[in-house]
């Protein structure tokens, strides 16, 4: 059984009269010690869809699914209480930018320990001790006198490491990344990036990674999971999907990467932009911009298809129609 | 060269059908959005009217004291006439008439000593932001000083220096409220220095005054117009704190301030010798409030939708 | 071809104040950069935060003047020009910066906003001016009645057209770019770099282009130069560097980079440590607490700028770790 599972997700803002469909119809199985990589452009639903999971969008959005269960419970009926329990312990998140996910009043150690007090329920010198330990699996140096400093007093690298830090600390069975080495310079990203596909390997946790760097995913990630306008455009496994992609948008999104022309002067791209709130077209939601279209794309919604190696929504797959 | 002019041309047409409204019915559309904003505006319209058109409107000459009609209440209340509507005061002059010869001094004070305190504050303020160092450090330290007196004790001292008088009174009560207004203008000034459209009018070369109130200027409004339309009402009741004092409006000269001020021995026989000025003053406070709000947000392009 | 820019030791160092009764410390955030710019070619800055590429930024667009060397536009030197002379030089270069939503004016519209930089260097009317902002605009992809709106009506990367629409509407020889696309998404990033590549084919326009994203630099760069802390540690031209790194900083720096493909995926070069803080730079080689290939010599002398293989490169050991 998979360790998370959600089927036909769909959440709405707005108003009943005048809603906006942030994620639409969104299926992704997550197994326990995987990693899946979530990619899309800003506005994708890619982060909406990982809030609504854990339950972090009450009274703003409407989330209706088929099923979403997480190790066996549903997140949909369990109360506010029982989803606490599991929020935070089984399933923690890293945000984009550890300047601000840290309390900027309180010391890193008080705040690591906060987090084991709540849900570990350790006290005194056991405590001490974890935290020290949790400080020292994300190779935080000298962690004994980090535990006193404040989050001002750490760089953008340490500061994300602590946010790891507190993350794992209840050993969770799935860990959500949402942008981890965005905020951060390049040779700290690749530190950051070892560190959390270590602990996932150490943990066997499963791994969720939000970004919008497809070649941060390539690297580190099992599945892949394309997401343009609140859909799910393609789903398939590494490295298959980025050396033959299915659908028209994972390929242009692919060719519109400066490292894919190498030597080209210009690179490829995609005519105009993601449809809005309220222009969203009644086919394929890639109709206008698919260098692909036909008649039936523009009037017909594509739903998942099996391709080898994954899923995709489009009627005319790109490796169905070479073969 | 050819190509050029057709296709300005064609750009001309296009204007043509998207016709944009000019910005005063831009203004209008976004202010008539923010429905308080219009109400306040009537309001304020009507009390303006009233005070511009005294000699027609009032019923009754705003000094004159009749005497055997002392502290009549208004006409709903037992005892009260059709010919004082509001009632009068403890000398028998007839409330609604000094409301209405009142409205004429009360507005040109709140109106003169907010912009009596905003130019030079707004002035002094991007100055001091501009110039953080130098200037900067001298204007803040000379503004803590300001605040740092009680602002009643300033402004009589102020008073104390140019003599008694309206115009002086003016004078001091703008100068007590100029601190508030030099912080806020540098603080929302320093803000938006960091800001890289700041640096792109560097780079293109625009000069200090232009940078200073062109571009930068326009992006502070919104807290200074929420601040000015609340000094509007201070200044009424400074005003007349100083008439108490002897050193403001002086008796019999109708003014809110002072009306409200010299009532209040008689507010447990006759509350409303107190009462209506007081409601006249919290109506149009509120008033100029909402349509400062209003201001704010029709000046904001954030608001607008898209043409 | 003409060399448009030429930079001679610009250093630039800020007095910072350490407390109540504590003498000022200086941070030498540019401490001796020297390199020459050719119209219609692109210059690319490399390096992680604190390595002085946006103090550079600002010396280059004269914003600031150096603390000492000189910095010659067009053949002028800017050090000796007057008040007036700087204003004109000013017109010569002009900017784009990274984030599109802070650098356009949220109180004006795009059409005064282009007409800007016209009103106050030349003597058009009105009529002409709106001419000309309308001539970039449509050169830049811009539709006419996006002349009556403002900033907040437009996308990211239609906010990115309209500040380099303002950098070239004076014709300048020299833009510099700070980190143009770093906070524009992958299909629109490709966009923008297309623009900027058109552009510079249009008007011979010489770029200094910079940013932390090796994959984008080797896309537009014609020259680089890695900075580290205030000092370029290697500077040549770009094939050279990329096929051949000789700096351990340049060689961790690209391995750091990731990349979709296996196949082009560099040896992993790990890096310790965090960037040192340029208020307290180490002695000798401010890289050697993090290259793996330090010695004594390192942490005493600090190494000068060589020529080695046809580039330039500041580095002791280039010769024995690179063979």
């Amino acid at each position: 059984m998979s360790l998370l599972e959600i089927k036909n997700l769909s959440v709405e803002f707005g108003s009943e009269k005048n809603p906006f469909r942030a994620v639409e119809g969104l299926d992704l199985t997550v197994n326990q010690g995987e990693i899946v990589g979530i990619v899309g452009e800003s506005g994708s639903g890619k982060s909406v869809t990982m809030m609504a999971m854990m339950g972090l969008l009450e009274g703003q959005g409407r989330i209706v699914a088929d099923t979403l269960q997480f190790d066996g419970k549903n997140l949909l009926t369990i109360s506010a209480r029982e989803r606490r329990k599991i929020v935070g312990k089984d399933i923690a998140m890293i945000f984009q930018d550890p300047m601000t996910s840290l309390n900027p009043s309180y010391t890193v150690g008080y705040q690591i320990m906060e987090v084991l007090k709540l849900h570990q329920g350790l006290r005194g010198a056991a405590l001490k001790q974890r935290a020290l330990e949790l400080m020292e699996m994300v190779e935080i140096p000298a962690a004994a006198t980090r535990l006193a400093a404040y989050p001002h007093q750490l760089s953008g690298g340490m500061s994300q490491r602590v946010v790891i830090a507190m993350a794992i600390a209840c050993n969770p069975k799935l860990l959500i990344a949402d942008e981890p080495t965005t905020a951060l310079d390049v040779t700290i990203q690749a530190q950051i990036m070892d560190l959390l596909v270590n602990l996932q390997k150490s943990q066997n946790m499963a791994l969720i990674m939000i970004t919008h760097d497809l070649a941060v995913v390539a690297e580190v990630a099992h599945r892949v999971a394309v997401m343009y306008a609140g859909q799910v455009a393609e789903l398939a496994e590494v490295p298959g999907i980025f050396r033959h992609p299915s659908h028209p948008y994972t390929e242009a999104l692919l060719s519109s990467i400066p490292e894919h022309s190498k030597g080209a002067h210009r690179l490829s791209t995609l005519p105009g932009i993601v449809p809005g709130q309220y222009d969203r077209p009644t086919g394929c939601l890639l109709s206008p911009r698919c260098p692909y279209v036909k008649d039936d794309c523009k009037t017909r919604r594509p739903g998942l298809t099996a391709v080898e190696g994954g899923v995709v929504r489009c009627h005319y797959p790109i490796s169905a129609r070479e073969a | 060269m050819t190509n050029a002019k057709t296709t300005t041309a064609a750009s001309a047409v296009e204007d043509q059908a998207l016709t944009y409204p000019s910005p005063f019915k831009e203004f209008w559309q976004g202010f008539a959005h923010n429905k308080g904003a219009v109400a306040g505006l009537l309001f304020m319209t009507i009390v303006t009217l009233c005070a511009i058109l005294a000699p027609l409107v009032a019923p009754h000459n705003p000094i004159e004291q009749f005497r055997e009609h002392l502290l009549q209440p208004p006409v709903w209340l037992d005892g009260g006439s059709a010919s004082f509507l509001l009632g009068t005061d403890e000398l028998g002059r007839d409330i609604l008439s000094r409301l209405i010869y009142g409205a004429r001094l009360s507005l040109f004070i709140g109106l003169c000593s907010v912009v009596m305190a905003l130019l030079p504050g707004v002035i002094l303020g991007l100055l001091a932001a501009f110039f953080p160092k130098s200037l900067g450090s001298v204007i803040m330290r000379l503004m803590d000083i300001m605040m740092a007196l009680p602002s009643l004790l300033l402004a009589v001292a102020i008073m104390a220096i140019l003599g008694p008088g309206l115009l002086n009174a003016m004078i001091a009560i703008a100068t007590v409220s100029l601190p508030a207004y030099v912080r806020l203008t540098r603080a929302s000034a320093m803000t938006e220095l960091n800001r890289d459209y700041v640096t792109a009018s560097r780079v293109a070369g625009a000069g200090l005054w232009r940078q200073m109130f062109i571009t930068v200027l326009p992006n502070c409004m919104a807290p200074l117009i929420v601040h000015a339309t609340m000094s509007f009402s201070s200044a009424i009741l400074e005003i007349a704190a100083l008439g108490f004092l002897g050193l403001g409006v002086q008796p019999p000269t109708p003014e809110w301030g002072t009306m409200l001020a010299s009532a209040r021995d008689y507010i447990e026989r006759a509350w409303w010798v107190v009462s209506l000025p007081g409601l006249t003053i919290l109506l149009s406070v509120l008033a100029i409030n909402l349509m400062g709000d209003g201001l704010r947000d029709a000046l904001d392009p954030k608001l607008k939708r898209a043409a | 071809m003409s060399t448009v820019l030429q930079a001679r030791d610009l250093t630039r160092y800020y007095d910072v104040n350490q407390g109540f009764l504590k003498p000022p410390a200086q941070v030498k955030a540019l401490n001796g950069v020297s390199f020459e710019l050719q119209a219609g070619k692109t210059l690319a800055v490399v390096g992680e935060s604190g390595c002085g590429k946006s103090t550079l930024a600002r010396q280059l667009t004269l914003i600031e003047a150096p603390t000492s060397g000189s910095l010659l536009l067009d053949g002028q030197d800017a050090a000796q020009a007057g008040k007036a002379g700087l204003k004109a030089m000013r017109t010569k270069v002009q900017m784009v910066f990274q984030n599109p939503y802070a650098s356009l004016n949220p109180r004006q519209k795009i059409g005064t906003q282009l007409g800007e930089p016209l009103a106050i260097n030349t003597s058009l009317s009105s009529a002409e001016r709106e001419e000309r902002v309308r001539a970039m605009m449509k050169r830049v992809g811009l539709r006419p009645e996006h002349y009556y709106r403002y900033p907040h009506m437009f996308s990211g990367g239609q906010r990115q057209r309209i500040a380099i629409a303002r950098a070239m509407m004076l014709n300048p020889k020299i833009v510099v770019a700070d980190e143009p696309t770093s906070a524009l998404d992958v299909s629109i990033q490709a966009q923008v770099l297309n623009l900027f590549m058109d552009l510079q084919d249009e008007f011979n326009t010489a770029y200094v282009f910079i940013s932390h994203n090796l994959a984008v630099v080797e896309h537009v760069a014609d020259d680089l130069m890695v900075m580290y802390l205030g000092r370029a540690v290697e500077v040549g031209a770009k094939e050279t560097i990329y096929s051949r790194p000789l700096h351990p900083y340049t060689q961790a720096l690209l391995s750091a980079t990731p990349s979709i493909h296996p196949e082009d995926r560099r040896v992993k070069i790990k890096i310790q440590g965090e960037l040192p803080s340029p208020l307290n730079p180490p002695s000798g080689c401010a890289f050697h607490k993090r290259c793996p290939h330090a010695t004594e010599r390192c942490k005493s002398e600090v190494p000068q700028l060589r020529e080695l293989e046809q580039r330039m490169i500041a580095c002791h050991r280039a010769e024995d770790i690179n063979v």
